[in-house]
């Protein structure tokens, strides 16, 4: 169950966030997690909801957003949609790509009140 | 009011790892972490490895379960320096927990550090421990499939090991289909088919991993 401490370093950023720009609450936050991560958004939501309860973001809700894999070429320099784990280039099948989306994890935007 | 954060949420993590690599650097210690599903052979691997690079090569074992130190034992019994941390139901190891398995070795009197994770099929590989590499060990049993259905750890991986080959004619494993699916994932990766519960295959592993160790030493 790595999602919940992935969710209290979640909160942690989120309550910093909130106290440097002074935020009295924490309506909403947005977190992009890629697709070749660990993270199902279903158990992170779960998680997150059990611990915000005593926090500045106990009424937040959380949206995750799964980024799909995207691939870049350097060969052709392509750039591309990589599914069902076909990580070669789909224009001119060079295999050693770079994935330039789909492997992140992070706090994209945090709303809330002052 | 809204702000745009951007901020890495596994950053703290990353943060250690960083810290754990200089550790690793400035001693000259080449660092690997072992990643599988349960019961692939992750600790039969590390015991054949300790018989066959113990008394040539440096080394240290910092053993990662869920619970109990029946791993750790089985390695401290070849010799090599142990340590066992227990993750009590966490499912993977993360850079905090090797920081403090560190400070009890003997960091100066070692070339190599094999650091085995829970295991798990999923998540060891979001968690950077400050290794220099990450190997993969899939067994025959589990099937082929496993490289499609959980690419991120082959996509991260430097080696994979393909375990209990002298299995192969009783599992339905197709060792050319689950080669070349994980070289789609990861072109580079080097792959070493071997038993080692039958201590078959190993030399080409040994000479592969002599090598990392020599590349560190020859940096110091």
């Amino acid at each position: 169950m790595h999602e919940l401490s992935i969710a209290m370093s979640l909160l942690e950023i989120i309550e910093r966030t909130a106290r440097a720009n002074g935020m009295s609450r924490v309506t909403k936050v947005l977190v992009k997690a890629g697709e070749l991560t660990s993270v199902e958004p279903e158990s992170l939501s779960f998680c997150f909801n059990e611990i915000k309860k005593e926090s500045i973001a106990a009424s937040a809700e959380l949206l995750v957003e799964v980024v799909p894999l995207q691939g870049c070429c350097p060969v052709c320099g392509s750039d591309f949609d990589i599914k069902d784990s076909k990580l070669f280039c789909s224009m001119c099948g060079n295999r050693d790509i770079r994935i330039i989306a789909g492997e992140e994890l992070c706090l994209f935007q945090v709303e809330g009140e002052s | 009011m809204e702000v745009k954060v951007v901020s890495n949420i596994l950053k703290a993590n990353e943060l250690i790892a960083e810290a754990n690599r200089q550790v690793f650097e400035r001693a000259g210690i080449y660092a690997l972490n072992l990643m599988s599903s349960p019961g692939a052979g992750k600790t039969t691997l590390l015991e054949a490895l300790a018989e066959e690079l113990g008394s040539e090569i440096r080394m240290a074992v910092i053993e990662g379960d869920i619970a109990t130190a029946a791993d750790s034992e089985r390695i401290a019994a070849k010799g090599v320096p142990t340590v066992q941390i227990n993750t009590g139901g966490g499912c993977h190891l993360e850079a905090g927990m090797v920081a403090r398995a560190l400070d009890s070795l003997p960091l100066s009197e070692l070339d190599l550090i094999i650091i085995e994770n829970v295991g798990n099929l999923v998540c060891p590989a979001d968690f950077s421990l400050g290794e220099q590499d990450k190997a993969l060990i899939l067994s025959v049993s589990e099937g082929s499939d496993k490289p499609k259905k959980y690419p991120a750890m082959f996509r991260r991986s430097s080696f994979l090991v393909i375990n209990k080959i002298d299995l192969l004619d009783r599992c339905n494993f197709n060792l050319e289909k689950a080669v070349s699916d994980a070289r789609s994932i990861q072109p580079n990766l080097d792959i070493f088919p071997l038993s080692a519960t039958k201590r078959e295959g190993l030399a080409p592993l040994i000479d592969w991993l002599r090598q990392k160790v020599e590349s560190i030493k020859g940096r110091r």
